[in-house]
């Protein structure tokens, strides 16, 4: 295919920007797993430093002293199954609203993108209430209820902007071949909405996953406590053990990172490569 | 599609799991911040005291300081950190090789712990030893070379709002996942005309991806409304408060147990939330809010 | 696809959902600790053996659970959570901010009763020590770990510098500053995040020579609080360009690493000059009361220090557990048990120990001058008795070291955040 100034001109464009952002992206994460490969004393001294010995027993520590195997099970437990709940919860609400018509709909959908704007910071006392009234202190469902609820707002949102650009014809045929309204949700417009599923259901996840306050705010044992807690128990008050936390969230990253190359790889490729064409 | 009537209890079935949730866990708290944020709370004992919370909370130079600042990263997440997102997205969307690896790669910053990339980018900041004064020492601009980014009122919200762009992959996920539904026919009609890829761009991607854009600008403006964790871990409001966005000040009032007026912030901040975005909503009129 | 998918999350979820159920019953008395003392905390090892031999010497009746709080400020907001909403832990620590809330709440255990009736457990603690903890004749919280904060410095950076001794003034002071800086080196470690903490030091050493140790008494408006900025003025002069926003991590690696020479923290500190210091830093290291203002209140050698954290329990209805809860606070304040926390930890207690003779020389020469100091002053944090002002001081303080208020200005914003 033939080049001419303007298209040669773009094709520059387009790499400066990606490439300048990747930098900006990786290198952060670059950084990390060389700190994490360094002694404290190294690291206080120049953070960009080379180490002069590769300290791989870092990661070991970190995983034997804050029995981070346990914490990560723990974390994939309670993200998967509020993530679960979460995408289901909201995907439901959101066909209601993206597809239909009926008194209070602009209300209940301007209530529930309101939701997003509530800072969750100053809500501790009533969550510690609820949750303690509920009787869902100390237990890992209590987690998933309120990470399930926090993320709903987010979801519905995104979710129904989804919803709303499947084409009307396929679900006015559907209709007419009988299908009732859960086999309308179930089996057409779930599979058409695949992108939009697995985009908040990323976010969904990365948010569980990332959570920290309410995590140690609504559970006392170590038997149910999820990986930040893993990652904050290097740093206290006065001494803070840096390479041990990088290492911890190095560990931790892994797991999220999987998540999200699974949800997008997976499923929005498998929808590109064929099945649906709009 | 209009609801039919045998039809109502489904509909009904499939909103109620969600606004249950909202019930408990944001109509509920929201009632309980408003009625408190007319008290003296402390954690024990409450009396009424009209509206002396919030007359205190306009008159205090920090909070009025924390009400700017967000509206300037508001500002922010509209005009930069979207169309940023936006950009990449489409430049992502042609699929060219390598892409699902960009892809990955630019989401990587929004699944590290925020406290280590604060970690990070403090230290790149930094006066005695960070790299940008390193870098922009080696490039000829020796004013730099102990520059305290972070600690100086002109640039400590600047340095802040840059650190945060590295959060675009956000935003160009959900829009890269929009162009996912976007059919080939509209592309091969176009390559018959002899479209280059930049008219391709402009004429068939970005408009059928307008309503997920502005969407992503709502998200990111109401995300940057309760911006919290990169101002409080970075420069947790200072100095001399010039950096206080209002989700740090209201962690603030709570820590120091001044639970009434924390909440009668929180109020504020919810009102402001509001009306940014039923004004957004009526600035973009995009078909797909109504 | 979806199938599986679905598939795979029904199952984690009902497996979840089972685990949550199963719950356990036995006759045990179990007491809930949330404790600050656990994860990298220098007092985590010897605290968790304390617990543990406990547990095993009252296996079957009294079973101490320790719920590990590992970071502070949520700490401190859940047991906000805890007063204002619902029942208190059964023991835990409170800080010196949440002393005032957790009494008015009136649902924290009075010891008073318990330690009245055991003259063994009053004689533990030095003369009138618990006596100054009542209030309104109740003992809601129990005094115990302690901590002094002198200057402690690079004895090899003032030698270069020609000082062999710390000097006894701040006229002194900022003119070895002076000679510090001309050596290429930098004079004090300085930050402004958080809490400002090694800074909030040097203004309270400040604050009680300008002052006195009572100075706290007089309130925002003893000139002793503009004198105490004035001087932070200076020394902000002589610190790292990168001291505003800086975090402990930051300020005190520029003291491991010798790029300071002067730095001020707490006896916990001591074992980082080894385990994370430039090779041979501990030996270098000494300790000296802070300098003190000519014309100032203060006395030569004063000190200060206080009260780090303290324990307390939540009211009980059974008085079978309440006896088991007195049980266990005596086991964590017998003088061996201290000793062993002190010995390993380096931290101070109120509680009279006898402590062994090899501690570390540091320990041993704060503890020295700490006995000859004419008065230990609170801290500003501590001492102020409110919170809004102490969460203000690092905005003031930041604001009088770039120049956007003087030192009378920086007091206005600590008395506007009331």
């Amino acid at each position: 295919m033939q080049r001419d100034l303007s298209s040669n001109f773009y094709f520059i464009f387009k790499w400066v920007i990606i490439i300048s952002f990747v930098f900006y992206a990786v290198f952060p994460f670059l950084w990390l797993v060389l700190a994490s490969l360094k002694t404290n004393a190294e690291l206080l001294d120049d953070p960009f430093k080379l180490p002069a010995v590769f300290q791989f027993q870092n990661y070991s520590n970190a995983i034997r002293e804050a029995g981070l195997g346990k914490l990560i099970i723990n974390s994939l437990v309670i993200s998967t199954s509020a993530t679960f709940l979460n995408i289901l919860f909201s995907s439901m609400c959101a066909f209601a609203i993206a597809r239909h018509t009926f008194w209070g709909k602009n209300v209940l959908f301007l209530m529930i993108t309101a939701g997003i704007l509530v800072p969750l910071n100053a809500l501790i006392i009533p969550y510690f209430a609820i949750i303690n009234f509920l009787n869902l202190y100390d237990t890992r469902f209590g987690l998933i209820l309120v990470y399930c609820a926090v993320g709903l707002p987010v979801s519905t949102f995104i979710l129904t902007e989804f919803f709303k650009s499947i084409p009307k014809e396929i679900e006015e045929a559907s209709f007419l071949d009988g299908c009732n309204f859960a086999a309308r949700y179930f089996r057409i417009m779930l599979p058409l909405a695949l992108p939009g599923l697995a985009t908040a259901g990323t976010f969904q996840f990365i948010l569980c996953w990332n959570e920290f306050i309410y995590a140690m705010l609504l559970t006392s044992s170590t038997d149910i406590r999820t990986i930040q807690f893993g990652i904050s128990y290097f740093t206290n008050q006065f001494f803070s053990d840096y390479v041990g936390m990088f290492a911890a969230v190095v560990i931790s990253i892994l797991p999220s990172i999987t998540v999200f190359v699974l949800f997008q790889e997976r499923v929005i490729n498998g929808l590109t490569a064929g099945s649906v064409k709009g | 599609m209009q609801i039919k009537k045998d039809e109502v209890v489904w509909l009904l079935l499939f909103i109620a799991p969600a606004i249950i949730l909202f019930f408990l866990f944001f109509i509920i708290p929201i009632l309980f911040l408003f009625v408190t944020s007319f008290t003296n709370w402390d954690g024990i004992s409450a009396e009424f005291v009209g509206l002396e919370n919030y007359t205190k909370l306009f008159n205090k130079k920090s909070f009025v300081r924390a009400i700017t600042n967000n509206l300037y990263w508001c500002l922010t997440a509209a005009l930069i950190t979207v169309p940023l997102a936006l950009i990449i997205a489409l430049l992502l969307a042609h699929r060219s090789r390598g892409w699902k690896v960009f892809r990955t790669v630019l989401f990587i910053p929004q699944v590290v712990s925020s406290a280590a990339i604060a970690m990070l980018w403090a230290a790149m900041f930094n006066a005695e030893y960070g790299l940008v004064n390193f870098l922009l020492d080696y490039i000829g601009f020796s004013d730099y070379k102990n520059h305290n980014w972070l600690g100086n009122i002109r640039t400590a919200n600047a340095a802040l709002i840059g650190f945060s762009l590295c959060y675009v992959g956000y935003f160009m996920v959900i829009m890269l996942a929009k162009t996912a539904g976007i059919s080939e026919d509209y592309y091969d009609a176009a390559n018959i005309d002899g479209a280059s890829q930049f008219q391709k761009d402009l004429h068939i991607t970005a408009p059928l991806i307008k309503s997920t854009f502005f969407l992503c600008i709502i998200l990111a403006v109401i995300f940057n409304l309760r911006q919290f964790e990169y101002v409080y871990l970075m420069t947790a409001g200072g100095p001399a408060n010039k950096t206080q966005v209002l989700v740090v000040y209201i962690w603030n009032e709570l820590s120091v147990q001044r639970l009434g007026r924390g909440n009668a912030a929180g109020v504020i901040m919810i009102a402001i939330g509001a009306i940014l975005l039923l004004s957004l909503r009526k600035l973009l009129k995009s078909e797909t809010y109504n | 696809m979806i199938k599986s998918i679905l598939k795979l999350f029904s199952v984690v979820f009902i497996s979840t959902s089972l685990t949550v159920i199963s719950t356990v019953a036995s006759a045990e008395i179990t007491i809930n600790w949330p404790s600050i003392w656990v994860g990298k905390d220098s007092k985590s090892t010897v605290i968790s053996e304390l617990v543990d031999e406990f547990n095993s010497a009252n296996s079957g009746s009294i079973k101490v659970v320790i719920e590990e709080q590992t970071d502070y400020d949520i700490y401190a907001q859940k047991l906000t959570a805890q007063i204002s909403t619902g029942d208190l832990p059964d023991i835990f620590t409170v800080g010196a901010d949440l002393l005032s809330i957790l009494h008015r709440s009136g649902k924290a255990m009075d010891l008073a009763p318990h330690v009245a009736s055991d003259s063994h457990w009053n004689n533990v603690y030095p003369e009138g020590a618990l006596e100054s903890n009542m209030m309104g004749g109740q003992l809601t919280n129990l005094p115990y770990e302690l901590f002094v904060t002198p200057v402690t410095y690079n004895k090899k950076l003032l030698k270069a510098a020609g000082y062999d001794e710390f000097p006894a003034t701040y006229d002194e002071f900022f003119k070895m500053c002076e000679a510090v800086t001309a050596t290429g080196k930098v004079c004090t470690s300085q930050m402004t995040a958080k809490n400002a903490w090694t800074s909030m030091l040097w203004f309270s050493q400040a604050l009680a020579s300008a002052g006195g140790p009572n100075v706290y008494e007089r309130g925002l408006d003893d000139p002793a609080f503009v004198k105490a900025f004035e001087v932070m003025e200076k020394m902000y002069q002589y610190t790292t360009s990168d001291a505003v926003g800086a975090d402990a991590g930051v300020s005190g690696g520029h003291f491991l690493n010798e790029r300071t020479a002067v730095f001020m923290n707490g006896p916990w500190f001591i074992a980082r000059y080894t385990s994370d210091g430039i090779p041979g830093l501990h030996e270098n290291i000494g300790v000296a009361p802070a300098p003190m203002l000519t014309g100032g209140e203060g006395a030569p050698g004063g000190y200060v220090g206080g009260k780090q954290s303290s324990l307390a329990a939540g009211k009980q209805s059974d008085p079978a557990k309440e006896e088991a809860v007195v049980k266990f606070l005596k086991w964590l304040t017998t003088p061996e048990n201290v000793a062993r926390l002190s010995y390993s930890s380096g931290a101070m207690f109120i509680v009279k120990a006898d402590l062994p003779s090899d501690m570390d020389r540091l320990f041993i020469e704060m503890n020295e001058q700490k006995g000859n100091a004419p008065y230990v002053a609170k801290t500003f944090m501590n001492g102020m008795g409110s919170l809004p002002i102490v969460s203000e001081f690092p905005q003031a303080l930041s604001a009088l070291a770039l120049g956007e208020v003087t030192p009378e200005g920086a007091v206005e914003m600590l008395k506007d955040a009331e």
